[in-house]
């Protein structure tokens, strides 16, 4: 079940690699999308029909705040480079607030993707280790900032 | 003509980023402000240029926003891998205001530098 909705987004890319938009792409796209949904564990997933719709919004929430962050601090780093001195760099501990792996995982990913912060470790309890251009404006932000990113992850994932 | 006005915006922008990346890689004091540098601001830059491609050759357009999700998606894992090897390594960052980690994993005495020249 959950295999055959995961192929469908694969075999949109599928074809849109192939720049091709036919029925034959789609139908290739769609084996092999099946396939890689299987290989990659999405037999064990479970999909609930009435959560789906919810968890796509999330989705597409998140990825649009998403780029709007990589393209604001983006900008910031930019600034940054022409005038090194503004740097004031350290390291912060950051607590995940779920310590499961999958969140810690996600979360130390959406962290480096956006400029100006970037996961340098892990400790054993799945504190994350954020190297910060500007320490002292991320210090204040970085825990609200995890709690809403948490927030859609949750959402994302179906799970509260 | 719209579209090739905006095509060639959209690349001057990508390119003017990637310049700005290159220009922090060479001018940031140590590896993990670099990373920051090579990794974040040329991210925007490839960005700018895959938009430009988009608009710029019709004939790509789908590629090229495959292209630009599957490189957004993947570039942080290369900037966290070597952060995590260099810190690993027992290089530290210089002047630091702060450093939680190095509590932590018990920085080397003396807080080494990488060779930042």
């Amino acid at each position: 079940m959950a295999i055959a909705v995961l192929a469908l987004p694969l075999a949109l890319i599928w074809m849109l690699l192939n720049n091709q938009l036919t029925p034959d792409s789609f139908l290739v796209g769609y084996l092999l999308g099946a396939g890689v949904a299987a290989a990659a564990g999405a037999g064990r997933a479970r999909l609930r029909g009435r959560t789906l719709p919810r968890q796509a919004v999330a989705l597409i929430v998140y990825s649009v705040i998403l780029a709007r962050d990589i393209f604001l601090s983006g900008i910031d780093v930019a600034h940054k480079a022409l005038n090194p001195k503004t740097l004031r760099p350290g390291i912060l501990a950051v607590d995940p607030l779920d310590r499961r792996g999958l969140y810690a995982a996600l979360s130390a990913h959406s962290i480096t993707i956006t400029p100006g912060q970037l996961v340098v470790e892990f400790d054993h309890e799945n504190t994350m280790y954020v190297h910060c251009l500007d320490v002292v404006a991320s210090d204040s932000t970085v825990a609200s900032d995890q709690r809403k990113r948490l927030r859609l992850f949750k959402r994302i994932l179906g799970d509260g | 003509m719209v579209g090739q006005i905006l095509g060639l915006i959209a690349l001057w922008f990508g390119v003017g980023f990637a310049v700005i990346g290159i220009v922090g890689l060479l001018r940031f004091p140590d590896v993990y402000t670099r990373i920051h540098a090579a990794g974040k601001v040329s991210t925007l830059g490839l960005v700018g240029i895959l938009a430009g491609v988009a608009l710029l050759m019709p004939e790509a357009t789908p590629r090229a926003i495959v292209l630009t999700l599957f490189a957004v998606v993947t570039l942080p894992v290369s900037s966290h891998a070597i952060a995590s090897a260099a810190y690993q390594r027992g290089m530290r960052g210089k002047n630091y205001v702060r450093d939680d980690l190095s509590a932590v994993v018990g920085g080397s005495a003396g807080s080494e530098s990488d060779g930042a020249r």
